[in-house]
């Protein structure tokens, strides 16, 4: 019985790494990478920003989860709801973010003398919105994710009667991979450009590239799933 | 106009051409027309359906290439003379929505149904198809067999 509940539990590890490393999600995969890997002038806060994600990832599954086991709200249902309209919105909503990384927009918040303050905080990258990020593109369900979260991780939940362990594994095996490349990425980039001497330099073409990345992942999210013309 | 103020233009119209089409999407739309009275004349039948989306993965063009295929080669004489027949159906088109909720689809989905006086009958979804999708010869006699058992079940 233990044997058979670890067994599961591994399994579950192992369907949220299918999910990370399958071509479905690998639009906000690459977002994800790119944005976790861009503070290279600190090594701990591009491992934090990984955590952050990852955490994220797995806080919206576990919360999805117990609201599908605890509520009346039907798999079928939030599967569809989901699939419908996270990928459609999630498009235009990258392009803004892109916009607002490449200085192209600038948003000011109601009741705040220092409009430029938001947007100097998301360009600068904090860890909560890596944490963010991750609540976000978890909610972005292709049909791989999908299948494996609703048809397969669900019905191992509720027949282990684990319904939090399980979500948590399957959002950790969706996080690390993209987590472990980001940090990967922005700790090796942050050393090399720290030997050149152009850490200043680098970050500036870091956040460009960043925020093209998201403008380019917006526009194919939103041709896929707005126009359906991919 | 610089170049920056030329790219931010251009993709705010991006963006709100998107949320326009968005909207529009979300308008009512017409009924579907009614299924041809032939389909309810047909004879008994099982159809194999691969439901999907308007928007396809790679992951999900391969599970309906292999399935498609499979069954329209280990079934030859079977879908000659309409005994067994593979339809893909987009369940985003209108008045397919229905699909959804008949057979419980949380994805794209191979299902078998049984067709008894133009009527769908028992039905399965075969729902290992995304754990043996990179597995193709493990995907075809998945397929393969559990084509068989359904139709050979309703003969019975």
């Amino acid at each position: 019985m233990i044997e058979s509940y670890w067994l599961a539990g591994a399994s579950a590890f192992w369907l949220g790494l299918l999910t990370s490393i399958s071509p479905c999600p690998l639009a906000t995969n690459i977002v994800a990478v790119t944005y976790i890997s861009r503070h290279l002038k600190s090594p701990r806060h591009v491992a934090w920003a990984g955590v952050a994600y990852t955490l994220g990832r797995t806080f919206t599954y576990t919360a999805l989860g117990l609201v599908l086991v605890f509520s009346l709200a039907s798999a079928v249902e939030a599967s569809e709801l989901l699939q419908t309209y996270m990928n459609r919105i999630l498009g235009p909503l990258l392009i803004l973010a892109g916009m607002i990384l490449l200085d192209l927009l600038r948003v000011r918040l109601p009741g705040r003398a220092d409009g430029k303050r938001w947007s100097a905080r998301f360009m600068q990258g904090t860890i909560w919105s890596s944490g963010i990020l991750g609540v976000l593109f978890a909610l972005s369900f292709c049909p791989v994710s999908a299948a494996l979260f609703f048809g397969s991780l669900i019905p191992m939940a509720v027949s282990h009667q684990s319904y939090a362990s399980f979500p948590i594994l399957y959002g950790l095996g969706t996080g690390l991979p993209v987590a472990i490349l980001g940090v990967g990425l922005g700790i090796g980039a942050g050393w090399v450009s720290r030997a050149l001497h152009g850490i200043t330099v680098v970050e500036v073409w870091s956040r460009r590239v960043t925020g093209a990345v998201f403008i380019l992942a917006g526009i194919y999210l939103s041709l896929k799933y707005v126009f359906a013309l991919l | 106009m610089n170049a920056k103020r030329v790219i931010r233009l251009v993709l705010i119209a991006f963006v709100a051409l998107s949320a326009i089409w968005l909207v529009g999407r979300e308008l009512p739309e017409r009924p579907a027309p009614d299924a041809p009275a032939t389909a309810a004349a047909d004879g008994d039948r099982i159809t194999v359906y691969y439901f999907h989306r308007t928007a396809r993965c790679v992951t999900c063009l391969t599970i309906e290439r292999l399935a498609q295929s499979e069954v329209e080669n280990a079934f030859r004489d079977q879908i000659a003379s309409g005994e067994i027949v593979f339809r893909s159906v987009n369940i985003e088109d209108p008045g397919n929505d229905h699909f959804t909720t008949d057979y419980n689809l949380v994805s794209q989905a191979v299902v078998l149904v049984e067709i008894r006086v133009g009527a769908p009958g028992r039905w399965k979804n075969l729902d290992a198809i995304w754990d043996l999708v990179h597995e193709e010869g493990e995907f075809r006699q998945y397929i393969r067999s559990e084509v068989g058992l359904f139709a050979g079940q309703g003969s019975s």
